[in-house]
């Protein structure tokens, strides 16, 4: 068996003489969450679409769960599992009935048990035998996770899964994703959500414009960050000498903004602890010191910038 | 492909409107077997010689009152039966007699005026039922998750395609059905064989069986449904669009006849209109005639409606397999 629940190998997308999806190539491990990110129209989409065979690819292959989708089709669709989008139900039938129609297009049979096991780990037993069209988005997203793990496939992948779900139900999805993988199934998951999927993901890949720009795992990218400089905030009774004391000393800093009691200013990490020390030694007392963490946005920022000035140039 | 079959038609018997159109057809056979009670002589003996020939003594007793059309004046209309007038129904009934043909409605001439009609109303409703069963997988969604299974594209739309073909035999069935139950609960019972006139495109009576005519009508009416369907299924594929598969579909079904009949005109200058799809859907004339648009036999009317449908079909599952899923 193959390492990886799921392979891209060099996909590329072209309408007419558009490139749509340019080479890009990736690799999900087993158990691992994986997330695409990128801004809207990057191409995101159009990866997903591409893998679960919706979309035609011009270039490139792609192997699930050791399964090459071109030469063997229904094994490696049987290894997937999949909501693209929102999740689409027939809304004039039962969940369960649209269960079982999604049971009855597996390769391998089905069992009422597994069905059974399947609503009750999505926690949709009261509501099965109800009509879909009765049910809130979140039902209908548990019902998606649903048809998409009966048959036992080892990715998940999903397409913007938290669009229109609120605070709530997203963080039930995380927690409940984050389950699932615990399990050995792997998931990859799009979004342009970046807060979202810097709590959701174990790597990503940035998409943007249709070219892979980054791959890594969240704790690198995040880290990476460590000596860069960041904004820092200091609350303090008299915000104006510190700003003073600071900028008669030999510390590197950038003023951002003065208040009566805070004084904001960009520093990098290591330097924090020297500032807070000349501050009590001058006798200022410091109520709190908060540095804004860098987050997964300002390394996504950061990143979509650089590679644009790149262009540019 | 059991499987996605019987998924497909669980998912046509699912909605509440397949079940509608058979009630449709159920309520319009009835309602017409109401009308023709109400419109048509009855007969009242058992058995229907005995009660034609007491009518015609009836009609030769009238006769002998009656004036003659030559004892009017030339231009003046005679303004009550004339012996002529009364003679002609004495001669139908005579052939009636002589044929072996019921002129009181039975189960069987029921059928055949009014049961037949209502096929169209299944055209109409396949039509209705194939078009809304394919876009609604587009504007619902829900083909996406229908084409990520380990199953080929053809496999499944091929699926959706037999469950329709077998919706429509079901309708054919339940106007068969119904028609036959509704002919015997309004009309009482008749033999199979018992005679009807039907009428070839001449309008010339001929005597058929009631029972085999009926089921002709049926059988033979099958081919152009089909092809009618499959045309709505290649439009509502290829456009994703119920409304432009439902209008041109039902476009195709009450104009046919009419384009036909133009084509008619057409095909002794220009020989290549035979080959229209027009003049071919309605296979039905052929129960009676051998031959349409003077040199056209069923088999060879058959061979060109089979190639409308391989066109039909390869256009559908091509551009259907080519088709890049993005909504």
């Amino acid at each position: 068996m193959s390492q990886y629940a799921l392979e891209v190998r060099n996909f590329t997308k072209k309408i007419k003489s558009k490139t749509i999806v340019d080479k890009v190539s990736f690799a999900v491990e087993k158990g691992e969450i994986f997330g695409l990110l990128g801004p809207n129209g990057a191409g995101k989409t159009t990866i997903i679409r591409m893998i679960v065979s919706l979309i035609n690819r011009t270039e490139g292959e792609v192997v699930i769960n050791g399964h090459n989708l071109d030469t063997s089709f229904a094994d490696a669709m049987s290894s997937l599992g999949a909501i693209v989008e929102n999740p689409e139900f027939y809304k004039y039938m039962s969940g369960y009935k649209n269960l079982r129609h999604y049971a009855r297009m597996a390769k391998n049979e089905i069992s009422e048990e597994r069905i059974a096991e399947v609503v009750k780990l999505v926690k949709l037993e009261n509501a099965i035998h109800q009509k879909v069209r009765t049910y809130s988005l979140g039902m209908r997203q548990r019902l998606g996770v649903a048809q998409a793990l009966l048959h036992n496939p080892a990715i998940l992948i999903l397409d913007e899964p938290t669009n229109g779900l609120d605070p709530q139900g997203i963080r039930e999805f995380r927690d409940y994703l984050h389950e699932l993988a615990a399990t050995g199934i792997s998931v990859l998951v799009s979004s342009h959500l970046l807060s979202e999927m810097q709590l959701m993901c174990h790597r990503f890949a940035i998409i943007e414009k249709g070219k892979l720009i980054h791959i890594s795992s969240m704790d690198e990218t995040v880290a990476e960050g460590v000596d860069e400089q960041r904004e820092v905030a200091f609350e303090m009774d008299d915000a104006s000498s510190a700003l003073e004391t600071l900028k008669s000393s030999a510390v590197a800093f950038e003023e951002v903004s003065l208040k009566e009691d805070m004084l904001t200013v960009k520093l990098s990490k290591s330097s924090i602890p020297a500032v807070n020390k000349l501050f009590v030694e001058k006798g200022l007392s410091v109520y709190g010191i908060s540095a804004a963490k860098a987050t997964l946005e300002d390394r996504f920022l950061e990143l979509t910038n650089k590679k644009g000035e790149e262009a540019k140039r | 492909m059991i499987g996605l079959i019987q998924n497909e038609l669980i998912k046509i018997f699912e909605k509440k409107m397949s079940w509608i159109f058979a009630i449709i057809l159920i309520l319009g056979l009835i309602g017409s077997a109401v009308l023709e009670m109400k419109i048509s002589d009855q007969q009242k003996e058992d058995d229907w010689k005995v009660q034609v020939q007491s009518e015609i003594d009836k009609l030769e007793k009238k006769m002998e009152k009656a004036p003659s059309y030559n004892d009017f004046k030339e231009d003046e209309y005679p303004s009550e039966e004339t012996k002529e007038d009364i003679q002609s129904q004495i001669d139908g009934f005579n052939g009636n007699l002589k044929d072996n043909v019921n002129p009181y409605t039975t189960s069987w001439s029921y059928l055949g005026d009014f049961g037949i009609a209502m096929k169209s109303l299944i055209t109409l409703f396949v039509v209705i039922v194939c078009a809304g069963n394919i876009s609604s997988e587009f504007s619902d969604g829900t083909i996406k998750q229908l084409l990520i299974r380990p199953h080929r594209r053809w496999a499944i739309l091929l699926s959706k395609y037999v469950a329709i073909v077998i919706y429509s035999v079901f309708l054919l069935a339940v106007l068969a059905l119904a028609g036959y139950l509704v002919g015997i609960a309004f009309f009482g019972t008749a033999g199979f064989n018992d005679n009807i006139y039907a009428y070839n495109s001449a309008f010339n009576p001929e005597v058929v069986s009631g029972g085999v005519y009926f089921l002709q009508n049926l059988a033979y009416y099958l081919p152009g449904l089909i092809l009618i369907l499959t045309l709505a299924f290649m439009l509502s594929t290829l456009f994703k669009n119920q409304a432009i598969a439902v209008g041109i579909g039902i476009f195709v079904l009450f104009f046919s006849s009419t384009v036909g009949s133009i084509i008619v005109g057409l095909s002794e200058k220009y020989a290549w209109t035979k080959a229209l799809i027009f003049p071919h859907l309605d296979q039905t004339v052929f129960i009676m005639d051998d031959k349409i648009l003077t040199n056209i036999t069923m088999p060879i009317s058959l061979g060109i409606l089979g190639v409308y449908y391989i066109i039909f079909m390869f256009i559908t599952f091509f551009f259907f397999q080519k088709r890049d899923i993005s909504i």
